[in-house]
């Protein structure tokens, strides 16, 4: 096993397959030479934000960035308002546009301490940023390659999630890398996509989001010698079905973007607890939390866990899912629980709304059911019957306050909830822009010219410095102005579409163009300035 | 138009519950998925997905190269459950 900081070294044959892009095999050869021809091409930047989604351009990209010494900030996602809030951060942000031409100049050493940097939204909402050095990327790889290297020698690695998060980038693309596997270059979305390409014996790299969605699938002929499932746990009828498709038993990885992969276990059917890597250390501290020795230094998880005598654990909730309410510790976890058991609850996701007093407010999506009741009873009277309900099972201190009925739980990808957008949902005192120009263009018509003046409410603290309109807000404000403008009697909105064409920040001065189709039941709207077309949607009013 | 697509838009409608989208609002050729047309995301593919597979009983073995285009559109995915013999239900 190669070091990553040593990589330029590796004793591959220039003609070994790195990996796969649609026919065309990508060699070792072919890596070191676009590495050194990126390293010299971009040698004047200091700081970049690599938003590559080609895996192969990545790796290029990232290696001849670090033996530049550049700093590397690994973009989240291709959003127009992720690279927006990164744009002003870096020299530049490097997309599958950057081609590199091949160079005579070869690949550099990296020093071991170069760090690079993620975004992770973070439990309480707020996007953090975590570096992690190569040195600690190497000794995780190391311990992987210890507990599966020999039976993987040479399989081909595949995914369905992105190398641009944490669990993507070790196991889809740097672990398969250092070990010499060859890997795919593009991100397989579809089931058939997925089964399409799968060779016999592959790694197979994926998450609840798809291990959930299995439906209709035939048994694997060939079953991968792997499957791996990290981003939330899986439930078991997904473990059990994914077992029975794809004939082997899903190996779940536990671990946080700061530390990488901590545990792992074989979902094969018996309550499984989690096993640390070679090499790593689990304690349990005094509070109850994960307490992790890896990389030479110690690491306290927020996650709680009870020790078995052998050393293996069991997870047992978030700490910060603990709350402070009305002066009493409240477990979330708890709270979701029954409220998700109670009868018209299909799920339910609870959280803490920081005011003058923190609330605990629910998400709630009914049951069929559930709906019927909503729909009779309205949301406040439902909302009241649900919490007698769970009062049976909870302390007063425990019964949300607010409540907010959706179709569907926000998610972020990998299957893990947004605490952004949930309290988002909430937000129910949204500043609103001064009005320069109002004109009725019908009954049902209106155009409202806006100005986002810099210190409207949306423009402090999402992402600092990088003042950037939230897509919930656009919507609100379309409600809003339908309401005071076009006289709808509105509800809150459930559903609702948007588009984004281009971000709206402090100083834009865009035009609301407002919509009633009666026959339809729906209201468009359009936020646009002459030739810029910001966003544009559709809320249902039924 | 083609019976196919048609029941392919009520399937989309029903099985990605898109309650206020009426079938015969999705274009045969307007993409299903990125910003350009109906705007879908990877987890509405991975439901359509599965609605498809239980619709139309698609055996995997059949599937050939670039799957994605084949879900590209309405007319795209017609064509693709007719090669490879999807029964309507």
């Amino acid at each position: 096993m190669t070091p990553l900081a040593r990589l330029h070294a590796a004793p591959f044959l220039p003609d070994q397959v790195v990996a796969f892009r649609g026919g065309e095999r990508l060699t070792w050869g072919r890596f070191k030479a676009e590495v050194g021809g990126a390293a010299h091409e971009l040698a004047a930047c200091r700081s970049v934000a690599l938003a590559c989604q080609d895996s192969w351009r990545f790796a290029v990209c990232l290696f001849a960035l670090l033996s530049n010494g550049a700093s590397v900030i690994v973009a989240a996602n291709t959003q127009p308002e992720t690279l927006a809030a990164l744009a002003g951060e870096v020299d530049r942000i490097i997309d599958d546009g950057f081609v590199p031409s091949l160079g005579e100049w070869g690949m550099a050493p990296v020093a071991d301490r170069m760090l690079l940097q993620f975004h992770t939204s973070g439990s309480t909402g707020a996007a953090k940023r975590i570096g992690r050095s190569l040195a600690q990327m190497d000794m995780e790889i190391a311990a992987l390659e210890s507990l599966w290297g020999r039976q993987l020698a040479g399989a081909p690695t595949l995914a369905t999630v992105p190398h641009q998060h944490v669990y993507g980038l070790t196991f889809k693309l740097l672990w398969p890398l250092a070990a010499g596997r060859p890997f795919f270059t593009r991100q397989h979305d579809l089931w058939e996509d997925v089964l399409a390409d799968l060779p016999p014996g592959a790694i197979l790299v994926t998450s609840p989001s798809h291990l959930t969605r299995l439906g209709g699938l035939e048994p694997v002929a060939h079953s991968p010698r792997l499957v791996l499932s990290a981003g939330a746990p899986l439930p078991e009828a997904a473990a059990a079905a994914a077992r029975g498709l794809l004939r082997v038993p899903v190996t779940e990885i536990y671990g946080s973007t700061e530390t990488g992969a901590v545990a792992t276990r074989t979902r094969d059917g018996r309550e499984g607890a989690w096993s640390a890597l070679p090499g790593y250390g689990v304690r349990r501290d005094g509070a109850g939390l994960l307490e992790l020795d890896a990389f030479g230094q110690t690491v306290t998880l927020a996650d709680r866990i009870d020790l078995e005598a052998d050393g293996r654990f069991h997870l047992r909730g978030r700490a910060d899912r603990i709350a402070k309410i009305e002066g009493k510790r409240i477990d979330l976890d708890d709270v979701e629980r029954i409220l998700g058991a109670l009868e018209g609850v299909e799920s339910a996701s609870v959280l803490v709304l920081e005011g003058h007093q923190p609330a605990l407010a629910a998400v709630v999506v009914p049951s069929d059911a559930g709906r019927e009741h909503l729909d009779r009873l309205g949301a406040f009277r439902f909302s009241r019957l649900l919490r007698k309900a769970a009062a049976a099972g909870l302390e007063p201190a425990g019964l949300p306050r607010r409540w907010r009925f959706v179709e569907t739980m926000p998610m972020a990808t990998m299957g893990k909830r947004r605490a952004r957008d949930m309290a988002a949902l909430f937000e129910d005192a949204p500043r609103l822009p001064p009005v320069s120009a109002l004109r009725s263009t019908g009954a049902d018509d209106v155009e409202i010219d806006l100005q986002l003046d810099p210190d409207l409410f949306w423009f402090q603290g999402h992402f600092p410095g990088h003042p950037i309109l939230p897509g919930v807000v656009q919507v609100d404000w379309a409600l809003h102005f339908a309401r005071t403008e076009l006289m709808l009697d509105l509800p809150a909105a459930r559903e609702f579409q948007i588009k984004f064409k281009a971000v709206m920040t402090a100083g834009d001065t865009p035009t609301l163009i407002l919509r009633h189709d009666r026959a339809k039941g729906r209201l468009t709207f359009e936020y646009r300035d002459r030739a810029i077309r910001y966003s544009s949607g559709t809320v249902y009013l039924s | 138009m083609d019976d196919l697509e048609s029941e392919l838009k009520r399937l989309i409608v029903s099985a990605l519950m898109l309650e206020d989208l009426a079938p015969e609002d999705i274009g045969s050729d307007e993409a299903l998925f990125g910003d350009a047309g109906l705007g879908l995301d990877s987890i509405d593919a991975l439901e359509l997905g599965v609605a498809i597979r239980k619709t139309y009983g698609i055996k995997i073995e059949t599937v050939s190269d670039e799957v994605r285009a084949h879900f590209a559109t309405v007319r795209a995915l017609a064509a693709f459950i007719r090669s490879n013999g999807g029964n309507a239900p």
